[in-house]
């Protein structure tokens, strides 16, 4: 094989690998448009007040916390607001070095709490158990450091009701979050879990934990994150859980079945993407025991949360959702082509492998090959250029795409001026955001290689209250 | 200018991967373009709604509040293309209010003479609009939406059809229970929460009769889920039926079920023997029953669970023995001090605490 032949050989796969993964991407989009279509036609009807029963099903929500004093009181008390007729909070304080506990202790008037559960589940060990004054429906653990999967176990023990919702404690609810979350499985008796829509709370108006008004940030990293949520984690999702096909749903608010849950083991201590891992083996589980089962995902923009704004946080963010997807996928890589997989192991799981776990070592050797092969004058400089517009064209359509399903579906963003400013950052995001994403990407396959230690993803924040 | 002639030499049409990535390129460039033009339109559509939305609501807000007040005696003319706004604002207040304010908005419905445009909503294909029409029909009580509506009332789509359930039920309860009932006994995919719903909106008398007489004669696993929805009722029929099932069955979903919904006294000895059912979750349904229902007689046969194998029996026998009528506090705070397992202190202080919370 001379240079020449690798040299074609090499242009065809990258550019058939950037069709076919688009292609795939947009394929997942026109499937989502059924769910679109259902909440579409719904959607007047659902949002009329509800009236309740006494028959819902009780849920009881997990809010892992570790150093978030500044932000767990308001938290709480917007989750304090949600409209459910039964519910508990139980915030989990993971051992956090700063003063999360006192904060809380101080405006919830707790009290030390005789009980922590039935201990289903192996976790460091708790301190102690408190009960509020002002909520009978709030407790709070506090408990040796042991990461959020220790902590949501921990919560998990302590849970009383058949339903958990985790949480991030910076996460905001709507108001009619729970209602709407639960909603498949009051549908479909054999729904295991859901999962809600996460919207990012940067640039809107958030008040007393409850959010008042969407609207666009002026950070520009922020701004793009909008465009990669829709595209990505929106879309995206709506079309797998369509098959039942869908391999995560985000820590920042899913719901579950408890029984399942505890069945399964729950939360694995040892992995950074606790939250993809547990869906990943619910499917496992559930496939290899043969049983009937929906994962599914809610379209209704129901929860906010703070994206980073500062490009070391959101590498630190990226490095660890990928080792979290890499560990995730190679845990339970039995499920792959496995004869009873179903859409999962046929489909999710091989397309997961390929164009997400995969994607950034093709991207990045994909873009310094055809520079080298530039510099080289292996291929011509219109042939490089080529590429790379093919390749930023496809991405830009990607994400055009994402924002025309957003106008026809929620269009969160009310105002004429949200829809072009989304516009641009879908242009701009294919011009360095998503190459400097797949190069992060890259790093945390690398960590995820050599098995580097994972901990709590720290995130510096501006605080959501004051993000607008 | 010699660069972009070069460009668009056939340089790019021969080379065949070359050709591949111009073409995907340009295809991908034009429908990017096509996408925004698309988007700008949508945009326009949206302000031009939300202006005939604004204007909608500063009419008909004022009017439906006065109408919960009293009787708006020369409502507007409801223009045509403005039914399901109208429907979609009048259906928000109805199910917010009760009693006569809710009486005041079928009246101005009934006003506006806006019944056959109803009608013919309801066969309209848009899931809401259709969910609105049937809704407005019932409590409007359209005696000719009747036929319609027995029709969805068999629709494969759940929401379709309960909601026609909804609505037969308050157009005419004595009629239609015989058409909801089997239909409630039928459908499963009709979610348990809802159906609970429109049960309590409608009177308990001849729907409870007809349920109980429907579970009676059912298959186990469905009068499992059925006999869920006889918690709170009074009716005769439903607490015989409740007495009946626990005497005869043997199924422990069926009995966990009648525990769940128990209310007589008279049921406290066929509650005793399930104290030590095989099945755990019929012994935690036992003991919150006797919670609920029993007295001083069944402080022993509870405390014995405080030892029992599984965590939740323990657990919910305890907040059963704090609840329990008839009990001291002082006989609760002996049986803590002296409890040989220091689990047992632990749960009884538990539950002592969080009744205290409630």
């Amino acid at each position: 094989m001379t240079i020449n032949d690798l040299a074609i050989f090499t242009q065809w796969f990258y550019l058939l690998f950037f069709i076919f993964m688009t292609a795939g991407y947009l394929v997942l989009n026109f499937l989502s448009l059924v769910s679109i279509r259902k909440f579409v036609q719904w959607h007047d009807f659902m949002n009329l007040p509800p009236v309740y029963s006494g028959f819902e099903m009780p849920i009881s929500i997990l809010v892992p916390a570790y150093n978030e004093g500044a932000t767990i009181v308001a938290s709480v008390r917007s989750l304090m607001q949600l409209d459910y007729p039964q519910f508990e909070v139980i915030v989990v304080n993971d051992g956090s070095r700063d003063k999360t506990l006192e904060v809380m202790k101080e405006a919830f008037e707790l009290f030390a709490f005789p009980g922590e559960g039935p201990r289903l589940l192996a976790t460091k060990p708790v301190l102690r158990v408190y009960a509020s004054r002002l909520y009978a429906n709030l407790r709070v653990i506090d408990k040796e450091n042991g990461g959020k999967a220790d902590s949501l176990n921990a919560g998990l023990n302590l849970s009383r009701y058949p339903l958990y919702c985790s949480i991030d404690a910076d996460s905001v609810l709507e108001r009619k979050s729970l209602k709407k979350v639960v909603q498949p499985f009051l549908e479909e008796p054999s729904t295991i879990a859901s999962g809600g829509t996460i919207r990012l709370a940067n640039g809107c108006r958030v008040d007393h934990g409850l959010l008042v008004k969407a609207g666009l940030p002026r950070n520009l990293l922020a701004l793009m994150q909008i465009v990669e949520y829709l595209r990505a984690f929106l879309f995206g999702r709506l079309g797998w859980s369509l098959i039942n096909g869908m391999l995560i749903i985000s820590g920042a608010f899913g719901l579950f079945r408890k029984d399942v849950v505890i069945r399964s083991g729950g939360y694995r201590t040892d992995t950074v993407g606790e939250d993809m891992e547990l869906v990943t083996r619910l499917h496992h589980l559930m496939k290899s025991e043969g049983r009937r089962y929906q994962i599914t995902f809610v379209p209704d923009p129901v929860c906010w949360t703070e994206a980073p704004e500062v490009l070391k946080t959101l590498k630190d963010q990226r490095i660890r959702w990928q080792r979290g997807l890499a560990e995730s996928l190679w845990i339970h890589r039995k499920l792959l082509f496995h004869w009873r997989g179903g859409t999962v192991g046929w489909v999710s799981f091989p397309f997961m492998v390929l164009f997400e776990w995969f994607e950034p070592l093709v991207m990045i050797s994909g873009y310094l090959l055809t520079l080298l092969m530039a510099a080289f004058g292996i291929i011509s400089f219109q042939a490089m250029v080529a590429y790379l517009v093919t390749v930023m064209g496809l991405g830009i359509m990607h994400s055009v795409n994402a924002l025309l399903l957003e106008e026809i579906s929620f269009h969160a963003y009310p105002k004429f001026w949200h829809a072009m400013v989304l516009f641009l950052a879908a242009l701009l995001e294919n011009f360095g955001y998503r190459q400097m994403n797949s190069l992060w990407r890259l790093m945390g396959l690398l960590q995820w290689m050599f098995r580097r230690e994972g901990q709590w993803g720290e995130m510096k924040r501006r605080g959501i209250e004051r993000a607008a | 200018m010699n660069l972009l002639l070069e460009w668009v030499s056939p340089v790019w049409l021969t080379d065949p991967i070359l050709s591949l990535a111009f073409r995907v390129g340009v295809a991908a460039t034009f429908l990017a373009v096509m996408t925004l033009v698309f988007i700008v339109a949508l945009r326009v559509d949206m302000v031009f709604g939300e202006r005939r939305d604004s204007r909608f609501q500063k009419i008909w807000r004022p009017v439906l509040m006065q109408a919960m007040v009293s009787r708006v005696t020369n409502p507007p003319r409801l223009a045509r293309r403005d039914l399901y706004r109208f429907l979609k604002m009048w259906g928000h207040f109805h199910l917010s209010v009760k009693g006569e304010a809710a009486q005041g908005l079928d009246q101005v419905i009934h006003d506006l003479g806006v019944s056959k445009r109803i009608l013919r909503l309801l066969h309209r294909r848009k899931l809401s609009v259709q969910l609105l029409a049937i809704m407005a029909a019932g409590y409007m009580k359209l005696s000719q939406a009747r036929k319609p509506l027995l029709r969805q009332l068999r629709s494969l789509h759940p929401l379709v059809s309960l909601t026609a359930a909804r609505a037969l039920l308050h157009l005419d309860p004595e009629t239609s229970v015989s058409h909801v009932v089997p239909e409630i006994v039928r459908r499963l995919d009709w979610p348990l929460a809802l159906v609970a719903t429109v049960l309590k909106e409608v009177p308990a008398v001849p729907i409870m009769g007809a349920l109980a007489g429907a579970i009676r004669s059912a298959p186990p696993d469905s009068q499992a889920r059925l006999v869920r929805y006889l918690a709170d009722t009074q009716e005769p029929a439903a607490l015989r039926l409740v007495e009946d099932l626990m005497k005869s069955s043997s199924d422990a979903e069926v009995l966990s079920a009648c525990l769940f919904v128990a209310q007589s006294p008279r049921l406290f000895p066929l509650i005793v023997p399930l104290l030590r059912h095989p099945q755990w979750f019929v012994r935690m349904n036992a003991a919150r029953a006797l919670g609920r229902i029993g007295d001083a007689t069944a402080w022993p046969l509870m405390v014995s669970l405080l030892k029992d194998s599984e965590w939740w029996v323990r657990y919910r026998t305890a907040e059963a023995l704090v609840r329990l009528p008839g009990v001291v506090e002082g006989r609760l705070l002996r049986l803590r001090e002296y409890a040989d397992v220091p689990e047992i202190k632990s749960l009884l202080m538990q539950a002592m605490v969080e009744k205290d919370m409630k």
